[in-house]
C-alpha cells in the first residue's frame, strides 16, 4: 500500500469508517511506516480538537415565534426573505478580480514547486503492470474494480462525475460506466484514462475536456459516468504517463483506442 | 422507542393532511437540528435562520407530496443542506476567499451572531466555520452532517442521496483538510490534546 492510499484510509479509520477488511491492510503498513503512524496521531488530535470546538460553537436557538412566523407566511402566501438575503450581499461579490488573480497565481506557482519534488512513485511500474493484467483478465464484461485489490490499493473508490469533488493534488485518472444488472456489485468499463498534473481543472465543470456528448454515449446517462483518482502529489508528467499507459495497456480504453471518437 | 417513531410519523401524517397545529409541532421538533445543520453549512446565525425558514415554508408546500414510504427526516434534512448549499454557491465569490487574506478575521468576527449568544464567551467560537471554510461544497456537506451532527454514514448517504463510498471519499478529503486546517490556525489546541491523550 502506498502513503498517499494509507493517509486516505487513515482519516476513515480515526472516526470507525473505513471497512473492517481494510482496516486490516492499513494496520499492516502501518507496521512498517512511520511517516503513516505520525500522521494517524494527528488526524486522532484533529478529531478530538473537532469534537471540542464543533460543541463549542452551538448556533443560537430559533427564536420562540419561528413557528409562528413561518406559519403566517406560507397562511398569507407569500414568498419568504431568503431571496432578498441571497443578494444581500451582492456589493460585496463585486470584489476586485485582482484579489482572486493574486491566489490563483500563487497556488499555480506553489503547485509547479510542488511539483518539482520528487516522491511517492509506485516502486515498480513494471511489477504493478504484470500484477494488474492478470487480476483484470480482460475487459470484455467489465472490471469490479473496488475488487481489485491492485487497483483498490492505489486508487481512490470511482464516484459519481456529477459527484466527482477533484483534488487539488496532481494524479491519474479512470473514466468509466457500469454496466451491472440491477442488485449485483458494480463493473465498470473503462472509457478513458488519463494523468492531469493538477485534478483541479475539473472543478465547476466535472466534464473533461468538454467531452460530455462523447462520455454519454457510451454511458447512456449522466448518472452512469464515473470517475477513478489516484492521487501522485510530488509526481512528475513521467510518472504519472507510466501509470497512464499500464492502465490503458490493461484496459484498452475506447476513447484512449478511438481517437478523435 | 417505538412509541416515539410512531407518534412522530402520526405528527407528519396529520401535518399533511393540512393539521396546522401538526405542522408547528413538525417545526418545533425538528427546528434545532434544520437550523443546526444550516448553520454549520453557512456560518452565520442569521442566515442559517433564513435558510430554515425557508426549509419549512418549502416543506408546508410539498408536505402532500411526501411518499411515506421513504424517511422524512433524511428528506428534511436533504432539503436543508441542499438550500444551504445553494446559498453557498450564490454567494460563492463573496465567501470563497482564503483564510490568509488580509481582513478576513475581521469578516469571520463580523458574521457571528450578536451579544445575546450563549456561544460568544467561547474562546474557539466561529473556529468550526473558519476550518470548514477551507473544505469544498460536497466535503462541508459531509463534514457537517457525518462529524459534527454525528449521522452515521450509511445515513449521510441517504440524507445526501449518494453511495457510502462517495460520502467515505468526501469525508476523508474533509478529515484531512481540517486537520492541515488545524495545524495552521490552532498549533497550541493540538498540542494540549496531545498532552492529554494516552500513547497508544
Amino acid at each position: 500500500m502506498r502513503c498517499p492510499k494509507a493517509k486516505m484510509m487513515l482519516a476513515l479509520y480515526v472516526g470507525g469508517d473505513l471497512p473492517e477488511f481494510k482496516a486490516s491492510r492499513l494496520m499492516a503498513h502501518l507496521q512498517s511506516c512511520d511517516e503513516c503512524a505520525a500522521e494517524l496521531k494527528t488526524l486522532r488530535q484533529s478529531r478530538v480538537a473537532t469534537e471540542k470546538i464543533g460543541g463549542s460553537d452551538i448556533p443560537k436557538a430559533l427564536p420562540a415565534d419561528f413557528a409562528d412566523q413561518v406559519i403566517g407566511i406560507v397562511s398569507a402566501g407569500k414568498s419568504s426573505s431568503l431571496r432578498q438575503v441571497w443578494f444581500r450581499s451582492g456589493f460585496q461579490r463585486m470584489r476586485p478580480v485582482a484579489i482572486l488573480s493574486a491566489v490563483v497565481v500563487i497556488v499555480l506557482i506553489a503547485v509547479g514547486v510542488t511539483q518539482m519534488v520528487k516522491d511517492n512513485k509506485i516502486e515498480s511500474v513494471a511489477r504493478w503492470r504484470m500484477e494488474l493484467i492478470q487480476s483484470v483478465g480482460g475487459n470484455g464484461t467489465g472490471v469490479a474494480w473496488e475488487t481489485i485489490p491492485n487497483l483498490n490499493d492505489v486508487f481512490e473508490t470511482p464516484v459519481r462525475m456529477d459527484q466527482f469533488d477533484p483534488p487539488r493534488e496532481a494524479g491519474v485518472y479512470a473514466v468509466m460506466h457500469r454496466i451491472e444488472a440491477e442488485g449485483e456489485p458494480p463493473r465498470y468499463v473503462i472509457d478513458y484514462c488519463g494523468e492531469s498534473r493538477r485534478l483541479g481543472p475539473f472543478r465547476g465543470h466535472p466534464w473533461i475536456n468538454q467531452s460530455k456528448g462523447r462520455l454519454l454515449s457510451r454511458a447512456g446517462s449522466e448518472e452512469n459516468v464515473y470517475i477513478a483518482v489516484m492521487l501522485m502529489p510530488d509526481s512528475t508528467p513521467k510518472d504519472r504517463r507510466d501509470i497512464e499507459a499500464v492502465l490503458i495497456e490493461a484496459f484498452n480504453p475506447y476513447f484512449n483506442r478511438v481517437k478523435g471518437a | 422507542m417505538e412509541a416515539a417513531r410512531r407518534d412522530r410519523a402520526d405528527l407528519i401524517e396529520k401535518a399533511r393532511n393540512g393539521d396546522a397545529g401538526a405542522f408547528r409541532e413538525c417545526i418545533k421538533l425538528y427546528g434545532s437540528r434544520v437550523n443546526a445543520i444550516a448553520y454549520q453549512m453557512v456560518g452565520n446565525g442569521e442566515d442559517a435562520r433564513d435558510i430554515s425558514q425557508e426549509v419549512f415554508i418549502r416543506l408546508y408546500r410539498s408536505l402532500e407530496r411526501f411518499n411515506s414510504d421513504y424517511s422524512f427526516t433524511s428528506w428534511l434534512y436533504r432539503l436543508t443542506a441542499n438550500l444551504s448549499i445553494d446559498f453557498l454557491r450564490k454567494n460563492a465569490r463573496h465567501r470563497q476567499r482564503s483564510l490568509d487574506e488580509p481582513g478576513n478575521t475581521v469578516d469571520i468576527k463580523d458574521r457571528s451572531p450578536g451579544p445575546d449568544d450563549n456561544a460568544e464567551s467561547s474562546e474557539f467560537y466561529g473556529a468550526i466555520n473558519r476550518l470548514a471554510g477551507e473544505l469544498s461544497i460536497n466535503q462541508r456537506r459531509v463534514f457537517v452532517l457525518r462529524d459534527l451532527q454525528g449521522f452515521p454514514t450509511e445515513e449521510v448517504a441517504g440524507i445526501l442521496k449518494c453511495r457510502s463510498s462517495t460520502v467515505r471519499v468526501h469525508l476523508a478529503r474533509a478529515r484531512r483538510r481540517i486537520k492541515d486546517a488545524l495545524i495552521k490556525h490552532y498549533p497550541d489546541l493540538l498540542e494540549v490534546i496531545s498532552d492529554e491523550m494516552p500513547e497508544s
